[in-house]
């Protein structure tokens, strides 16, 4: 048999295919990335939660009441952070309720040179002849004593009273769950 | 090229597809079925995505390290395999007519001719004639030198041409 022969004959020998599944079976072997971003948090947090349990034992055996501080702290910690979700939250709708060029009304009269500007929870309107009012939906826009609550904001429309007059801010659109935010009002601070 | 364990999602795609028919056939062709063959070949390409596997590209190519990784795996379970002359899996010949017999016969022949024949000569000689290797890739995979290479080929094909002389001469 010649080397060319034998090369004939080997080459009846065919192999099959492979599975069609083989390939999803090798490249579904391959770690989700999801996973492994979920699994770096996930070792902070344990990591975190070991330091504080550190800490907690070490107050413990040190006694005098430095494990109430600590819970003091952290409760502290949780309000503020709460808060700041809060303020986040509205501030984003107050936000779009001014970007979306809202008609302001006096006593029920449709007025165009009323100002009405503002940044996070803290808002203002300017009325001509009367000054500027500061106006709060949430607590935390006041550094000072907080200012009575004299309105309403529903995502909407926003209420209030202001020197006696009655003003009315409405959105044709709506923003947020239509939860009833109260309004603080603080003024006139500008003539 | 990726490093071991630190493979893109799309880099281990593509070095899959450029790779695994090639593999699958060397697999299967050492151990005469096609099931061994496919878990091999997924027992490699996992094994890629270990940051131990022991891949290097500063001193052999992907290529040759999957070979020689299917190569280890396939000697593995052939060891464990009670009957290591298994009998070859051939795909059911539906066409079925008289003139295909000798066809098929041959086709069965030579998987088992080649199957019979040492594992250090089977493996030089798939490399060489199916996967048409260059004696110095199959010298890398091996772990031999390419002199050795040679001289297994030379001693393959000379134990093959006596197992199938017969089937040569009824198919001349």
């Amino acid at each position: 048999m010649t080397d060319n022969e034998l090369d004939q004959v080997l080459n009846r020998w065919k192999t099959p295919a492979p599975s069609r599944g083989l390939r999803a079976r090798v490249l579904g072997s391959f770690p989700r990335r999801e996973l492994l971003s979920f699994v770096k948090p996930l070792r902070w947090a344990a990591a975190m939660a070991a330091v504080v349990c550190m800490l907690a034992i070490g107050a413990a055996q040190s006694g005098g009441g430095t494990l109430g501080n600590i819970g003091d702290g952290i409760s502290r910690w949780q309000d503020s952070a709460i808060n700041w979700i809060g303020d986040m939250w509205v501030g984003h709708i107050v936000l779009a309720f001014r970007k979306s060029n809202p008609s302001i009304y006096v006593d029920g009269e449709l007025r165009s040179d009323v100002e009405f500007g503002g940044s996070g929870v803290g808002v203002w309107v300017r009325i001509p002849g009367e000054g500027k009012y500061l106006l709060g939906l949430r607590r935390t826009a006041f550094e000072g004593p907080v200012p009575p609550r004299a309105g309403r904001f529903d995502g909407h429309v926003m209420e209030f009273q202001a020197g006696g007059r009655s003003v009315r801010i409405e959105s044709a659109g709506t923003y947020g769950f239509h939860e009833r935010l109260p309004v603080y009002v603080m003024g006139p601070v500008q003539r | 090229m990726e490093s071991p364990g630190e493979y893109t999602r799309a880099g281990f795609t593509r070095a899959f597809d450029e790779h695994h028919l090639a593999l699958f056939r060397f697999a299967y062709r050492l151990t005469g079925s096609a099931a061994d063959a496919e878990d091999i070949v997924q027992e490699c390409f996992v094994g890629l995505l270990r940051a131990n596997c022991g891949f290097d590209e500063r001193r052999a190519s992907l290529r040759t390290y999957l070979f020689g990784a299917v190569r280890h795996q396939a000697s593995k379970r052939l060891r464990h395999r009670e009957d290591a002359t298994a009998e070859v899996e051939t795909a059911p010949d539906l066409r079925s007519p008289e003139s295909e017999a000798l066809r098929g016969e041959l086709k069965t022949t030579v998987a088992r001719a080649v199957l019979a024949l040492p594992a250090t000569q089977r493996e030089v000689l798939i490399l060489a004639h199916y996967e048409q290797m260059p004696l110095a890739e199959i010298a890398a995979i091996v772990g031999i030198e390419v002199g050795a290479v040679k001289s297994r080929l030379q001693r393959a094909r000379g134990a093959l041409r006596e197992m199938l002389a017969e089937y040569a001469e009824r198919l001349a």
